[in-house]
C-alpha cells in the first residue's frame, strides 16, 4: 500500500460512505471528541477497539483512557474501530488504510497503537486490524519506525496467542501506569533511544510485560517444560492496581455518539473489584481488592456528566452495584437531582440477594428498563459448588418484588457445563423458570415473561477453575437441547450461546504461545468478529488446526494437572495460586467461602497489593 | 410551546443517520437546561419531530425540526425563543446549524402531514465526457417513461417499485466541465413516500446509457416545501 495522508484519506473516503452501512460510524466528529495538535504531540497514540464501533463505544476502559491520554499536554490519544466487513472491502478497494477518527491519520503513523482486550473472541480482530494498518503482524518483522503495538485488559492475564504479535503488555488498572508509558517512550524518542532499549526502561515498571524477554519450552506431552527470562525482566509480572481508587481519573465529558452505541449512556464505576469470590468468574478475581468510591465524588460525576453529555441515562456500573454499601443514598440523592431533567438511573449487575424493592422502586422513577438476574446455577448443591451464595428463596423474593414494583419482564442468567454439573441441575434451571412465573402469578402479572440465557462455561485463568476442563461441544450440545426441548412454554424465551465459539473461547482464554500461528493463519484465511454469529467461521479456524496439526481439545477440553506449568504463571492478578487451588477443592467439596468483606479469605491480595476500601452510610 | 426551526446539515453531521436525530436534539438540549416538553405515559420520549428525512450522506440547506419547549421565563415569547436557540445552538454538532425559527401557532399540522415538496442541487461526475444536449436529451428521455421500476433493499427484502412519479423535474443548473456537471432535481415527497437523487441518478445511467461516477456524486438538498394546488410553493416557516 502506498504513503497516504490523513487529507487525501478523508477525500477518499466520502466516496465510499453512502455505500456503507451506518457510515456515521467512521466519520468521528462526535460530541466531546478531542481534537488535539497533531504536530504538537511529542507522543501519538491510537486507542483501538478490536470490535464495531457500537461495541467499543460502550467501553468503560476506552472512555477513561482516552479523556486521561489526552488531559496531557505532551500526549495525543485518538480512536480507530474494527470496521464492519461491508466497509472493510470498501476501503481496501480504494486502498484506504485503517484510520483514526479524530484526525484520519492512518494508524501506522502513530508512535504506539494500542488495543484493549475484552475477549478472546476479538483476537482475530487485532491481528485484522494490523492488516489493514498494513504493519507487520510480528513484532520480529516490526522496525524502529513502526508502531510500538501494546495492549492491556483482562485478556491481559493470559496473553500468550498474541505475545508473538504484541511489543508491551500493561497487566492491571492503566490510569497510573499508561502516563508512565508514554512518558518513557517521550524521553527516550529525545534521546533516540532503539525501540529494544526502550522495551528495557519499560520492563522496570509494574506490571509491564515484554512478551519477548520469555521463552518457553514444551514437553513431549505437549505441557510446558521451562521457562526462562531474560535477565532484564522480573520472572513473574504482578498487576499494576490504583490504591486510591476515589480520586482516579473520570472522564466526565465521554465522548456521545450519534450513532447509538449498546451502553449509550453516562457510566459511574461505583466500584472496582468483588468482593463474593464467584468461583467461575474471573474479574471477581483480576480486579481485587474491592475498592469504592465515595458517595459524594459519584454524585458530583453524576451531575457533571449529565451536563457534559446531555445523556438521559446513567448506569452506576461495577461487578455487583447491589453490594455497593452506599447504594440507597446516592441512588436516592441522584434521583433527587435529575428527575426534573429526565434522566433516568439503572443498575446493570444486581445480585439477588442485594437487591430490594426500595431500589426497585428508585430506579423505575423516570422509564422502566429490563431487570436481570444471574442465579448461574439451576440448584442448590451447583450454586455451592460455584460459590454462588444465592439461594432459591432470594430468588423468589425478589421476583415477586420485582413483579409487584410494575416489572413484567425478567431475565435470568445461567451457565451449563459447569464442573460437576449433572441434569438434575439443568432440571433445577427448568424448575426455576416456572417458579418465577409462579410468583409473577401471585403478584397478579399474568402477561409476565421469563427469559432464561444459558451460556456455556468456559474455564478461565486466575480463577479456581482454571484447571477444569471444558464440556466437550457434544456433551454441550446435549445439554442445550435438553433444555430447549423442556423450555418451550409461551411464557418463557430461552436463549443459548453458539457452543463452537465458546469452544474457541476457552482454547484461547488457557491458550499459550503455539496458538498464535493459528491465529494468523485464521485471519489470513479471512477470519474476523468471530463474536458475531453470522461471521464467525468454525470451519475455517478447524482447517487451520488440521493444517497446523494443533489439537484445540489439548487447550479447551483437558483437565491441567495442579502440578504443570500453566502459560499464565508468570503473570500475576496478585491472587496466590495456593488460594485457587484451595478453593479448586472446596469446590469439589461443596464447601463455600463467604463474602471477604465479612472473613478474609487470604486470597493475597490485601494489603500488600492494595487494600479494600468501602464507605459507611 | 411548539417552535419550528430551520437547520443545516453539513460536513460530518451529513453522516447522522434520521432515526438518531431525535437523540442528538434531546441531548443537545439536556445541555442547555431548556426544558423539554415530554408525552406521557409508560416511556416518555421528547417532542421533537422532524420533517422529511435526508439521505445519509447528502447535506441540507434548510432542514426543518418541530420542538415543544416549556416557557420559563416572562419575556416575551420570541426572544425568549431567540435566546433558547443561541443557547442550543453551540451545543449542536459540527455542520447543525440553526438558520432560521417560527413559533408555531396552536394546532398546527406536522411537518411530514404537509411537506410535499423536496430539491436537490447535485454536482454529477462523468467517467466519459458528455455534451449538454445529448445530456439534456437522456434526462427527457427519462422523464418521458411512463414507468421505472427500482429495486431497492428495504429491511433485507428486495421491494420493486416505480420511482417516475416522485420526480417532478430535473435540469442542468450548470457544466464546469465536460465530465461534471450541476443539476436540479425536484422530487414529491410526503407520508407516500419518495426516492431519493442517487437512485433517479442510478436509473438514468442505466436506462439511458449515461456514464455517471455514481460513488463520485455530492448531492445537496437546498431545501423542502408545501407545493400548493394553484403551483405556490411554500416553506414550512411560511406555511
Amino acid at each position: 500500500m502506498e504513503k497516504i495522508d490523513n487529507v487525501t484519506l478523508r477525500r477518499r473516503l466520502d466516496r465510499i460512505l453512502p455505500k456503507v452501512m451506518k457510515p456515521g460510524r467512521y466519520v468521528g466528529g462526535e460530541w466531546n471528541i478531542i481534537r488535539k495538535d497533531w504536530e504538537k504531540a511529542d507522543v501519538r497514540m491510537a486507542f483501538v477497539f478490536p470490535d464495531v464501533y457500537e461495541v467499543g463505544m460502550s467501553n468503560l476502559a476506552l472512555r477513561i483512557l482516552y479523556g486521561l491520554v489526552n488531559s496531557y499536554p505532551h500526549y495525543l490519544c485518538e480512536r480507530a474501530f474494527a470496521p464492519w466487513p461491508d466497509m472493510e472491502e470498501k476501503m481496501i478497494a480504494e486502498e484506504i488504510p485503517l484510520y483514526s477518527l479524530e484526525s484520519f491519520h492512518p494508524l501506522r503513523d502513530f508512535d504506539v497503537v494500542s488495543f484493549t482486550l475484552q475477549y478472546e473472541l476479538s483476537y482475530s480482530n487485532i491481528l485484522n486490524v494490523l492488516r489493514l494498518s498494513d504493519i507487520p503482524l510480528r513484532s520480529s518483522s516490526r522496525g524502529d519506525d513502526d508502531p510500538f503495538i501494546f495492549a492491556g485488559g483482562p485478556c491481559a492475564y493470559n496473553p500468550e496467542p498474541l505475545a508473538p504479535f504484541v511489543d508491551i503488555f500493561l497487566l492491571g488498572e492503566g490510569e497510573e501506569q499508561l502516563p508512565a508509558v508514554l512518558e518513557i517512550i517521550r524521553t527516550s524518542k529525545d534521546k533516540g533511544l532503539s525501540k529494544e532499549e526502550i522495551l528495557t526502561e519499560l520492563v522496570k515498571l509494574q506490571g509491564i510485560y515484554i512478551p519477548r524477554f520469555y521463552d518457553f519450552t514444551y514437553n513431549t506431552d505437549g505441557t510446558i517444560q521451562d521457562m526462562v527470562v531474560d535477565s532484564r525482566a522480573p520472572q513473574v509480572v504482578t498487576k499494576a492496581v490504583m490504591k486510591d481508587f476515589d480520586s482516579a481519573y473520570f472522564p466526565e465529558k465521554v465522548i456521545v455518539p450519534y450513532t447509538e452505541a449498546i451502553h449509550d449512556r453516562v457510566m459511574l464505576e461505583v466500584m472496582r473489584g468483588c468482593t463474593r469470590g464467584c468461583r467461575f468468574c474471573q474479574a471477581g478475581m483480576i480486579y481485587r481488592p474491592l475498592r469504592e468510591r465515595s458517595p459524594d465524588t459519584l454524585l458530583e460525576q453524576a451531575e457533571k456528566a449529565v451536563k457534559a453529555t446531555g445523556y438521559e441515562e446513567i448506569s452506576l456500573v461495577s461487578l455487583s452495584t447491589g453490594d455497593y454499601t452506599c447504594v440507597n443514598r446516592v441512588l436516592e440523592e441522584m434521583m433527587d437531582k435529575l428527575t426534573s431533567q429526565k434522566v433516568s438511573v439503572s443498575l446493570p449487575s444486581l445480585r439477588l440477594d442485594s437487591f430490594d424493592v426500595k431500589m426497585a422502586e428508585q430506579v423505575q422513577k423516570v422509564r422502566k428498563s429490563g431487570l436481570t438476574f444471574a442465579p448461574e446455577a439451576g440448584t442448590q448443591r451447583l450454586r455451592d459448588v460455584i460459590n454462588k451464595g444465592v439461594t432459591q428463596e432470594d430468588l423468589l423474593k425478589t421476583t415477586e418484588a420485582a413483579f409487584r414494583a410494575g416489572w413484567s419482564n425478567i431475565k435470568l442468567y445461567y451457565m451449563i457445563g459447569l464442573p460437576t454439573e449433572t441434569y438434575e441441575d439443568l432440571d433445577g434451571i427448568i424448575e426455576q423458570a416456572r417458579m418465577v412465573l409462579e410468583t409473577a402469578r401471585k403478584a397478579g402479572r399474568r402477561n409476565a415473561k421469563v427469559t432464561v440465557s444459558a451460556s456455556s462455561f468456559v474455564p478461565k485463568p486466575h480463577t479456581p477453575f482454571q484447571w477444569v476442563s471444558q464440556d466437550s461441544m457434544t456433551v454441550l450440545r446435549e445439554k442445550q437441547d435438553y433444555l430447549k426441548k423442556r423450555l418451550r412454554d409461551q411464557r418463557i424465551k430461552f436463549l443459548y450461546h453458539d457452543i463452537e465459539g465458546s469452544f474457541l473461547e476457552a482454547v484461547m482464554a488457557r491458550g499459550d504461545r503455539r496458538l498464535a500461528d493459528l491465529l494468523e493463519w485464521a485471519v489470513k484465511a479471512g477470519c474476523k468478529f468471530d463474536g458475531w454469529s453470522e461471521h464467525f467461521r468454525f470451519d475455517l479456524w478447524q482447517q487451520g488446526m488440521n493444517e497446523l496439526k494443533i489439537d484445540p481439545h489439548f487447550y479447551a477440553n483437558r483437565e491441567y494437572s495442579v502440578s504443570e506449568i500453566l502459560p499464565w504463571d508468570h503473570l500475576s492478578p496478585g491472587v496466590l495460586k495456593g488460594f485457587l487451588e484451595e478453593e479448586y477443592k472446596k469446590a469439589l467439596a461443596e464447601v463455600v467461602t463467604p463474602d471477604c468483606r465479612g472473613k478474609c479469605g487470604l486470597c493475597g491480595v490485601c494489603p500488600d497489593i492494595a487494600k479494600t476500601v468501602t464507605y459507611h452510610l | 410551546m411548539k417552535i419550528r426551526v430551520a437547520y443545516t446539515k453539513k460536513k460530518e453531521a451529513r453522516y447522522i443517520a434520521h432515526l438518531d436525530l431525535t437523540r442528538v436534539f434531546d441531548r443537545a438540549l439536556r445541555r442547555t437546561g431548556i426544558e423539554v416538553a415530554y408525552s406521557e405515559g409508560f416511556n416518555p420520549h421528547p417532542k421533537i419531530a422532524f420533517g422529511p428525512p435526508l439521505p445519509v450522506g447528502v447535506e441540507g440547506e434548510r432542514e426543518y425540526v418541530d420542538i415543544g419547549i416549556k416557557v420559563t421565563s416572562d419575556n416575551d415569547e420570541h426572544s425568549f425563543v431567540d435566546k433558547a436557540l443561541q443557547l442550543l445552538q453551540k451545543q449542536l454538532p459540527e455542520g447543525i446549524e440553526i438558520v432560521d425559527f417560527s413559533i408555531l401557532p396552536q394546532g398546527n399540522k406536522a411537518l411530514m402531514a404537509v411537506i410535499n415538496q423536496a430539491c436537490y442541487r447535485a454536482e454529477v461526475p462523468f467517467l466519459e465526457p458528455i455534451d449538454v444536449h445529448a445530456f439534456t436529451a437522456a434526462c427527457e428521455d427519462w422523464l418521458a417513461r411512463e414507468e421505472v421500476l427500482s429495486i431497492r433493499n428495504q429491511k433485507g427484502k428486495k421491494v420493486t417499485r416505480n420511482i417516475r412519479p416522485f420526480v417532478r423535474t430535473i435540469s442542468v443548473l450548470s457544466q464546469e466541465s465536460p465530465l461534471r456537471y450541476w443539476l436540479r432535481l425536484d422530487i414529491k415527497t410526503g407520508n407516500d413516500g419518495s426516492v431519493r437523487p442517487v437512485e433517479v441518478l442510478e436509473s438514468i445511467s442505466t436506462l439511458e446509457g449515461i456514464k455517471i461516477d455514481l460513488d463520485g456524486l455530492f448531492i445537496i438538498r437546498d431545501g423542502v416545501y408545501i407545493l400548493k394546488d394553484d403551483g405556490e410553493q411554500l416553506t414550512p416557516l411560511d406555511y
